[in-house]
């Protein structure tokens, strides 16, 4: 159901119940009307009766014409006020039949009684009509007290009728708020908890997403508009997620990229580098066939140079193991590392390198320094890219006079220092901070990327990469890592990032 | 094929490819010693026979090339056959300009190399034989006297006795003197020996007009 529907549902349903309640409480209004006009009739008959019984007795005490007419008149109103009235229960029914049943025989009564009076003989037999004269007046007396009684009690129980009537009225009200109170809140709460609640999960979901797991999706089943909002929520993660793995797929191949152009600026090195294991392995071989062609074969000298080919060979695999592990796109994996080996490991690949451009390395590596958590293949690029850009760096320089320096040392707050300083001719003192930008470069190779992916590299390692002037001249390339795992490799990693 | 009492010199600073070359150089049957580098060579090589230098191009410290001048600055200079892994052609030239025997790039056959060490190290048999021949010579030049030196650059224009006297202004008798014990000193039996000896020596005729 939608949440405006929903929001009409409460104005409606109060609506219908004031409609309803307003014609339960008219139609009482108008019951109760009718039973006060019926009172009110009662009333008047009461009165009615009284005054029958007034002219009755004025008109036997002077038997003129004036009250035995209003007597008629009276009677001739009481027999229309009677006929009025009308009840539904029999007992209120049974009492007004009473009632009229001795207003007829009052009438009868009075009507002897006047033709008594008429007859011509009435003064001649006294006794006689006197005495039929004193049964008459008994009579209507009696009946007259009857039906006042009779007329009581109807007045008596339409007075308790109405009062009942009243009372029910009143509770009726009162119920029907309360019940509207009621039904109001529950339906407010309801209402309001199928809205909170998908809104309150949107809000967790976003500061889920918000922390970095786009791998969260709400899954809303509901089809109102909060339902629809989170179907475009989830899409929106979803898309972003796809946004998040091609960036980082691009990063990755950015990465990727500037390895095989740094490698690319070394081949000479690096095919010196397996050239030497070769030329062994050639030499060691002839000379093994040498030996065995011999009128006396030396089988020693043979078993020495075959050990030595082996060797090698390994050597030579090494060499192309670790240079296909740079020159390969792999997942990021992070691992404990021995960030000496890591290093020497990149200083070996580079040894015929720094042999061609006839310069020096020392190696400062402080071998108490615990391990850090990261990626090999990415830590070696940055050392590779900081160990090049020194090559460049003291290339221009007189011979014997080519220094670079690479060393490790335990760094502030938990962490490794590395640092990479040459004898070159230092970095443009104002603005050091410009080689970390992307496509700077002062070469006329390179594509002004490897220390920009440097320096994204040690960032997503939770470190800092840092340049300055060495006080003895030249400059000092210095990156941190964390001893402990950075947070990058804590998340799920995303796929494909490398 | 063998050169008698010969030595081969390897300097290279990779170990593998130093231990190699040492076991494919025994193999030929020469007398091998390696060193890892120019200035440990510099130091500690020392060999009367003839040698040959077997020497990588690019080293850390001193350089091949490096090393072949200091060699050359030196008064004697063995024959340098370069081996290299990155070899371009300004640095071959360079070498084989101030030269080397040879330049081989890694890796190289067998048959290469010791082609190459062979004939470095008859060369420089060679080379010795020369100069063992001309030190002698200068021994006995450095043991004649003044006036027979004069004499010598004389006799060797060809010039009779008569002239000799007659252009120095002694008597024919004396220079005859002389001239004995020139021949005598130098070891020759016949003036046509003495010029060729003086010729290699160097040695200039004396200058006059006929």
């Amino acid at each position: 159901m939608k949440i405006t529907t929903k929001l009409k549902i409460i104005p409606t349903i109060v609506i219908c119940m004031t409609i309803a309640s307003a014609v339960i409480v008219w139609l009482s209004f108008q019951k109760i009307h009718q039973k006060e006009i019926q009172d009110t009739i009662i009333t008047s008959a009461i009165v009615n009766i009284f005054k029958l019984d007034v002219l009755m007795h004025e008109y036997l005490l002077h038997l003129e014409e004036r009250p035995r007419e209003q007597w008629n008149i009276q009677n001739k109103a009481l027999s229309l006020l009677l006929n009025e009235i009308s009840f539904n229960n029999l007992k209120d029914e049974s009492t007004l039949k009473t009632l009229r049943k001795n207003q007829a025989h009052i009438t009868v009564h009075f009507g002897r009684m006047v033709s008594l009076h008429e007859d011509p003989d009435y003064e001649k037999n006294d006794a006689f009509f006197k005495k039929i004269y004193k049964l008459l007046q008994s009579r209507i007396e009696l009946g007259s007290q009857n039906m006042i009684r009779h007329s009581v009690q109807l007045h008596q129980r339409s007075q308790k009728d109405l009062f009942i009537t009243h009372k029910r009225l009143s509770w009726f009200l009162i119920a029907v708020m309360l019940l509207s109170g009621i039904l109001i809140a529950l339906l407010t709460t309801f209402i309001g908890r199928s809205i909170s609640k998908p809104i309150a999960k949107l809000s967790r979901a976003t500061e889920i997403v918000g922390s970095g797991n786009l791998d969260f999706q709400i899954a809303s089943k509901k089809n109102d508009e909060l339902g629809r909002f989170s179907k475009t929520f989830d899409q929106m993660v979803s898309r972003l997620k796809e946004a998040m793995v091609s960036r980082a797929t691009l990063q990755a191949e950015v990465k990727h990229l500037d390895r095989v152009a740094t490698m690319g600026t070394l081949t000479a090195a690096l095919a010196h580098e397996i050239n030497q294991p070769l030329a062994a392995i050639l030499s060691n071989a002839q000379a093994a066939i040498r030996f065995l062609k011999a009128e006396q074969p030396d089988f020693h000298e043979v078993r020495d140079a075959l050990h030595d080919i082996v060797s090698d060979d390994k050597r030579a695999a090494e060499v192309i193991r670790r240079l296909r592990r740079m020159l390969k796109k792999e997942a990021l994996k992070c691992e404990a590392l021995e960030l000496n080996v890591v290093i020497q490991e990149i200083v070996d690949l580079l040894r015929s390198e720094i042999i061609i451009i006839n310069a020096s390395i020392a190696m400062d590596l402080d071998t108490g320094i615990p391990d850090v958590y990261g990626d090999r293949i990415q830590i070696q690029q940055v050392i590779l890219n900081l160990l090049v850009n020194a090559f460049d760096a003291v290339k221009g320089l007189p011979d014997g006079t080519r220094e670079i320096r690479i060393s490790t040392r335990v760094g502030e707050s938990d962490s490794i220092l590395v640092s990479v300083s040459d004898s070159g001719p230092g970095i443009e003192a104002h603005k050091p901070e410009a080689v970390f930008e992307a496509f700077y470069t002062t070469k006329n190779k390179g594509m002004g990327m490897g220390l920009p992916i440097s320096k994204s590299i040690i960032e997503q390692h939770d470190g800092r990469i840092w340049v300055s002037d060495n006080p003895e001249g030249g400059a000092v390339f210095a990156f941190t890592l964390p001893i402990s795992k950075p947070a990058i490799y804590e998340n799920k990693p995303l796929k494909g990032s490398v | 094929m063998t050169v008698e009492n010969a030595m081969v010199f390897v300097v290279d600073d990779d170990l593998s490819v130093r231990k190699s070359l040492d076991r494919l150089i025994r193999s030929a049957g020469f007398a091998v010693e390696t060193f890892a580098a120019a200035n440990a060579f510099l130091e500690r090589h020392s060999h009367k026979g003839p040698s040959c230098l077997i020497l990588d191009v690019k080293m850390p410290g001193v350089s091949g090339l490096e090393l072949q001048e200091k060699l050359l600055s030196q008064e004697y200079a063995m024959p340098i056959i370069f081996i290299t892994g990155h070899g371009d052609i300004p640095m071959t030239v360079k070498a084989i300009k101030k030269g080397a025997v040879n330049f081989l790039s890694k890796p190289f056959d067998d048959t290469d190399l010791l082609d190459a060490v062979h004939e470095a190290l008859q060369r420089d048999t060679k080379a010795r034989t020369i100069r063992e021949k001309l030190e002698k010579i200068h021994r006995c030049l450095e043991s004649l006297t003044p006036r027979e030196y004069e004499i010598l650059t004389y006799v060797i224009t060809g010039m009779l006795n008569k002239q000799i006297a007659y252009t120095l202004k002694i008597s024919e008798k004396t220079v005859k003197v002389h001239r004995g014990r020139v021949m005598q000193k130098m070891s020759v039996g016949s003036v046509a020996e003495l010029v060729r000896l003086t010729e290699q020596a160097h040695i200039k005729p004396a200058e006059v007009l006929l």
